[in-house]
């Protein structure tokens, strides 16, 4: 793919690097998007560099004669991703930036998921899309327990017996409008937090009481795989362990390694933390239930 | 002719959670989950089996399930287990 500036770029735009000194990443041309980022990732930092420095690129961001922009990114699990605004390919970048900070590190995987600080451990909330993953995570802030993401969670391999999640500093959202059940403290969390809305959409900032800070660490005390019924009614079940490897795998996010890899080290995760399934309709219900279970078994 | 003889393909990576186990076949990286049956049937043809070896020790291994649809229980999984690549027929 040839390079393109994208419109709007400066005429100096160059290398900027990403991430923690050491790990970091290096991005050709993110100027055009810097001012939408901080809506998708907070607390990583980055700096510009020499113009003129020889680093070959991890991430770079040009557009077509379309219009639109392309984030590239190189290595395994990379390739070029189109978006027709930037505001959208800022949400674009944030993921790929995300996914190639879980690459370099052969010490962690990355998976779909929402998570929340209770009493020191985090509750790991896994399913398929919809399932309420986002929203579950969302209630446990609402009730006061410290966000550690509602979309996805690093977790590097067990040492001891122990798995500690990683907060990636992604911004959360709110699908709107927010479910009918929804009570008062939760529509007022979301209302409160709100940086910018769009018709189906509510992009939040949390601050440091709320949410943890890029690269925060935290032991995982369980996974909860959830499975939304209409049917009313709240309950948490023990779920095997092999059952509890395929929800891993099943919401991986680490196209870096092969899944002869990935498979061994889900097994290892989930040796490390047992799994349950949770059945809800309500979302308070399941906050609460997610609680009390972890302060039974903790 | 002696009949064919189906044989674990020995590139395919196997992780074993709880006697459950998950395959990975090296060429696509799909991943495929075996039950406790699927992976008794798997850990058997580490030995390789003809059909009839592996029915002889199935029928054994489960005395009340009814001689017909345990045959053809196990020729749907066997055949399953080639397709996927994940055992070749061997002879």
């Amino acid at each position: 793919m040839s390079y393109v500036k994208p419109p709007g770029a400066p005429e100096d735009a160059g290398l900027w690097a990403f991430g923690p000194a050491g790990r970091e990443l290096v991005v050709r041309n993110a100027e055009r998007l810097l001012a939408y980022l901080p809506f998708f990732l907070g607390g990583w930092p980055f700096r510009h560099l020499d113009a003129d420095a020889d680093i070959t690129p991890d991430i770079e961001i040009s557009a077509n004669t379309a219009g639109d922009i392309i984030v590239s990114l190189s290595g395994p699990g990379g390739g070029p991703a189109a978006f027709d605004s930037a505001f959208t390919a800022a949400s674009g970048f944030a993921g790929t930036l995300v996914a190639a900070y879980t690459a370099r590190q052969d010490d962690r995987v990355c998976f779909h998921a929402g998570s929340a600080l209770i009493d020191g451990a985090l509750a790991v909330c896994l399913g398929d899309s919809g399932a309420g993953k986002s929203t579950l995570s969302l209630q446990l802030a609402a009730a006061g327990y410290r966000l550690f993401g509602d979309d996805r969670l690093v977790a590097r391999d067990p040492v001891g017996g122990v798995a500690n999640g990683v907060c990636l500093g992604l911004m959360p959202k709110a699908r709107l409008p927010l479910p009918a059940s929804a009570d008062a403290r939760f529509r007022e969390f979301i209302a409160g937090f709100t940086e910018m809305r769009t018709d189906d959409t509510a992009y939040l900032k949390l601050w440091e009481g709320e949410a943890a800070a890029f690269e925060d660490e935290a032991p995982i005390a369980a996974f909860f795989v959830l499975d939304r019924t209409a049917e009313g009614g709240c309950d948490v079940s023990p779920l095997p362990r092999a059952d509890l490897v395929r929800a891993l795998l099943q919401n991986s996010y680490s196209p870096h390694l092969d899944h002869a890899a990935l498979v061994p080290r889900m097994t290892a995760l989930a040796s490390a933390a047992p799994g349950y399934r949770l059945r809800y309709a309500e979302c308070a219900d399941a906050a609460r239930a997610i609680i009390e279970t972890l302060r039974v078994d903790g | 002719m002696a009949a064919p003889r189906y044989l674990r393909r020995p590139d395919v990576s196997e992780t074993d959670v709880d006697g459950e186990i998950f395959l990975v076949e090296p060429g696509s990286q799909d991943v495929f989950y075996l039950d406790a049956v699927g992976a008794g049937l798997w850990r058997l043809l580490d030995t390789p089996q003809t059909l009839v070896e592996a029915k002889t020790v199935f029928a054994a291994a489960f005395p009340d399930a009814p001689a017909k649809t345990l045959s053809g229980d196990l020729e749907v999984a066997l055949d399953a287990l080639v397709k996927r690549g994940l055992v070749t027929l061997e002879g």
